[in-house]
């Protein structure tokens, strides 16, 4: 049988730019609980000229705001591709899963937001790095700044 | 399955995450690097051919920062950048940052808190723990200022010493009689009032201070003693009472302070003050008439023709005199000394912890000396906040280990090259707006801009402040009402 082989192509300008992208299953509004089990899985596209050397997903919440940031890391796996653990295939999506912890329960305020995040990373050959990361809310705490503007509208 | 949901909200794009030093480039004005441009053509066509393939503001950043590390090597490895708050002072010392670690520099970076006026412990302790990190260390523990701690934890400090040293069969001193001996004791042996003139101040004390200082010409004895009183001396030292601190300073390290001392005492005959290339040192006396500054009194140099060292260190050109080896007894003091030169960690080693590892010159290549610390610098931010002391303190470490040094500062610092004047303009303030609201359907005009920059005396950390708050107003507000809110503030 004939096989055509159709050659990696170019990095041209219309080519698709190397990425990577990670999905969270579940309900589309992507609420989850304290004690729920969060599920997704990651993908690479695009990589033809520099093979992946790893790959980092990672679960972790953020401050954001007027002051210093904060950062903490819930779950995290590196993946390499070395001789010894040959798992990565680029074409296929890989999964992951965690158990979600009783706290820090995401937050919107004026002063200070914590968000949660899904993040993954690749690291090419060529010393590129791949980022994308997919934000939900652990928790249904209110927007404290619209229920403080429904109370009060003369804050305006 | 998409990616991502519009439900989440973007961030607020003042966030410090996005606005704090660092996370920015630092805008440099177009009339800036048109004057460089026409300075320095060649060099700016270097820089500019070598970040072609970057973006219009990053290419005028990268090439901006350059020069300025270009202008910092030229002037010995110090320079200060000076700005009013939230000029972008701290800012654009995290883009030198990078530029320096490029051309291979090796960065000790220190931000004083607020309200801090003098440099902590802990800077001295990290600040050793980065020199020892260099290969071909030179120790400096006797260049450095000693802790500052109080008066009682001072005395437990010497009394813990004292037990340390203190031999076995020798009996402790009470606190108040330790604490009087602290005033009294004199810094050399030759000082010490005699037994006669003691005595006659008091029957207990004189007395006192009679057999601490036979006790010191019984362990040093010197060529005029040799009359009645050393007789008389020794015949009472063998009933005295053997102090902790008589114990303390017959050590070995503190007979070798004084004779240090004493050396550099015999040296540094001059007037400090400023020389002709405006660096402050021992000089003879007139303005322009160098003698070699601190590093060149120290090791004893000559005194007309030597020009006072432009970086810190060892004047140029002058090899640095050997120390008169008495005997054999640097041989057998650093006989343990071994050399790794494959090794990152320390080459030298001693066993002696209060004297250089260096003995002499034999075998030590000058020139390589010189080369230990130049790329080696410390950035300090927040200079104004130290106190006069604290700031000569910090210049002069700096300048005897030869490290550069880089520091911030609100006005001017005596002594240091201004490399760069920050001050926040229409131009650099649209800059950082246009690149903070690159995907956000927010505007601001250009009177906008304006206004901000005269209402809060364009002190940017303040606009970006209120910026925030207006967005957190704006993104939640009925639509009615935005257009009210973005009119009216920030005010």
């Amino acid at each position: 049988m004939y096989v055509q082989k159709t050659p990696p192509p170019s990095q041209s300008p219309g080519a698709p730019s190397e990425q990577i992208e990670i999905w969270l299953d579940g309900r589309g509004a992507r609420l989850y609980y304290p004690g729920e089990t969060l599920a997704g899985s990651f993908s690479l596209s695009g990589i033809y000229s520099s093979p992946v050397e790893a790959v980092e997903v990672s679960i972790l919440w953020r401050t954001e705001g007027k002051g210093n940031e904060d950062v903490g890391v819930h779950e995290f796996w590196r993946l390499t591709n070395d001789e010894e653990n040959r798992w990565l295939d680029p074409l296929r999506p890989n999964r992951f899963s965690s158990v979600l912890p009783k706290s820090p329960l995401s937050y919107d305020g004026c002063l200070i937001k914590l968000r949660w995040y899904a993040h993954a990373r690749a690291f090419l050959s060529s010393g590129k790095q791949l980022v994308d990361e997919t934000p939900f809310r652990l928790g249904d705490l209110p927007d404290m700044r619209a229920l403080k503007l429904c109370s009060d509208p003369e804050l305006y | 399955m998409s990616n991502p949901s519009p439900k989440f909200p973007k961030s607020n794009p003042f966030s410090t995450c996005y606005t704090a030093p660092g996370k920015t480039p630092y805008f440099f004005e177009a009339a800036y690097m048109r004057q460089l441009k026409s300075a320095h053509p060649a060099k700016f066509e270097e820089y500019f051919t070598r970040n072609l393939g970057l973006g219009e503001d990053q290419l005028r950043h990268k090439v901006g920062v350059n020069f300025l590390v270009d202008k910092f090597e030229s002037h010995s490895c110090r320079g200060q950048i000076v700005g009013n708050h939230g000029s972008g002072k701290t800012t654009l010392l995290y883009s030198l940052r990078t530029v320096f670690l490029e051309r291979g520099y090796e960065i000790f970076s220190w931000e004083l808190h607020d309200q801090q006026s003098f440099l902590p412990d802990v800077f001295w302790f990290e600040l050793q723990k980065f020199l020892r990190a260099a290969p071909n260390f030179l120790p400096t523990q006797c260049l450095l200022p000693p802790p500052v701690v109080s008066q009682k934890d001072y005395l437990e400090q010497r009394r813990a010493v004292a037990r340390e040293f203190m031999p076995d069969d020798a009996e402790p001193v009470p606190e108040e009689q330790e604490e009087e001996l602290e005033f009294r004791v004199p810094d050399r042996p030759e000082d010490a009032p005699s037994a006669e003139t003691s005595a006659s101040d008091g029957p207990e004390k004189g007395g006192e201070l009679a057999k601490d200082g036979a006790a010191e010409r019984n362990e040093e004895p010197h060529e005029t003693e040799g009359s009645e009183d050393s007789e008389r001396s020794e015949t009472e030292s063998d009933q005295k009472i053997e102090t902790p601190l008589m114990t303390l300073l017959r050590t070995p390290a503190v007979e070798n302070f004084r004779e240090f001392s004493e050396e550099r005492k015999s040296r540094n005959k001059g007037v400090l003050g400023f020389n002709e290339v405006g660096n402050f040192g021992l000089t003879n006396g007139k303005r322009g008439g160098v003698s070699g500054g601190i590093e060149s009194a120290r090791f004893g140099e000559e005194q007309s023709s030597v020009p006072f060292a432009p970086f810190p260190g060892i004047a140029p050109g002058v090899d640095e005199p050997a120390e008169p080896s008495e005997s054999g007894d640097d041989e057998e003091e650093y006989d343990d000394v071994r050399v790794e030169p494959a090794s990152n960690f320390p080459a030298l080693k001693t066993s002696r912890d209060r004297r250089l590892a260096i003995p002499t010159l034999e075998g030590l290549n000058f020139e390589k000396r010189r080369s230990f610390f130049e790329k080696k610098v410390v950035f300090f931010d927040g200079f104004e906040q130290l106190s006069y002391v604290n700031r000569i303190i910090l210049r002069t470490f700096c300048r005897m280990n030869r490290l550069g040094l880089l520091i911030t500062s609100h006005t001017p610092a005596i002594g240091i090259p201004v490399l760069f004047h920050t001050q926040p303009s229409f131009e650099t303030l649209s800059a950082l707006l246009d690149r903070l609201l690159d995907d956000y359907d927010v505007n601001l005009s250009n009177q906008r801009v304006a206004d901000l920059l005269r209402n809060f005396h364009s002190d940017v950390r303040a606009i970006l402040f209120s910026l925030y708050d207006l967005y957190e107003k704006y993104n939640l507000a009925p639509a009615e009402i935005r257009d009210k809110l973005s009119r009216g503030y920030p005010r």
